[in-house]
């Protein structure tokens, strides 16, 4: 085995103890506010203390599933006098009625929301028919 | 929220009796809002305290962080965005308004060395202990 492949296989097993460390978290739904137009479907995640990049959001068929895990907190030297929260995996599917586009899904996360905007197909957009006299 | 004890339950059923005293107890807390405001958690150690409260998608400049002795008062207002009326809502579970938190410190801290950080929804709050209230060792004379 070249060295190269050992340090692939190492990186790789971190990866695996974090990710088995990540799902031993207490999963949470995230409060969620959601919105429709004609054109469009929005969402709105509260998930404080999650990274852009621990954020996983998939539309598959019509269901859409939001995860994301929080990042650490510690403060090394300090001690935890008051819990009052722990760190935990927010982790929600919503199925989703409208046909969607799925080229065309956003997600936008600020101040600790996740914003999701999920735009209708073209072809289910309401169109008016003319009745013929 | 109040049953009186006598109406409903008659005392001598004790497993009644608690769960109708800890119902009160729940609903109490509730109207007294004990339990109200952000989630907190406190770290210390004998320099310095350290507080995180989660408190997803608010203004920085809508928080307030006051520090007395050692009371520490986090306050704010969560605004939500109006969506515009051509928007259906479906569901609304994220909370907003105002809210205030009172925290009581281990110890008194120096108040014009606290400093907050607002990031990813998360308020952090680091607060030095006055030096005064500082442990010191003290040698015994022989």
């Amino acid at each position: 085995m070249s060295i190269e492949n050992q340090a692939l296989m190492k990186n790789t097993a971190a990866q695996s103890a974090v990710a088995a460390q990540d799902s031993a978290l207490p999963v949470l739904a995230p409060a969620t506010d959601v919105y429709e137009t004609d054109q469009a479907i929005q969402l709105y995640c509260d998930m404080p203390g999650v990274d852009e990049k621990n954020i996983d959001v998939t539309l598959e068929n019509d269901v859409l599933t939001i995860k994301g895990v929080q990042a650490v907190r510690d403060y090394p030297g300090y001690n935890l006098v008051f819990p009052g929260y722990e760190r935990v995996e927010y982790r929600r599917s919503f199925t989703i009625a409208a046909a969607v586009d799925h080229g065309k899904l956003k997600a936008r996360l600020a101040n600790g929301v996740l914003e999701v905007t999920l735009v209708k197909s073209a072809k289910n957009q309401p169109q008016k028919i003319r009745v013929e006299t | 929220m109040y049953w009186a004890n006598n109406i409903w339950f008659p005392q001598q059923n004790d497993w009644m009796h608690t769960l109708q005293k800890e119902v009160n107890r729940i609903f109490n807390a509730y109207e007294r809002g004990v339990e109200s405001g952000p989630a907190v958690n406190v770290w210390s150690n004998n320099e310095a305290v350290v507080v995180t409260a989660e408190m997803p998608g608010i203004d920085p400049k809508e928080l307030e962080v006051n520090v007395q002795g050692d009371l520490l008062t986090l306050q704010g207002e969560r605004k939500m965005a109006a969506q515009g009326d051509k928007w259906i809502c479906h569901r609304q579970e994220r909370t907003s308004g105002a809210f205030r938190r009172v925290i009581r410190l281990p110890y008194a801290v120096e108040a014009d060395k606290v400093s907050a950080r607002y990031e990813k929804g998360i308020l952090e709050v680091t607060l030095p202990r006055v030096e005064s209230s500082k442990p010191r060792k003290i040698k015994v004379a022989v």
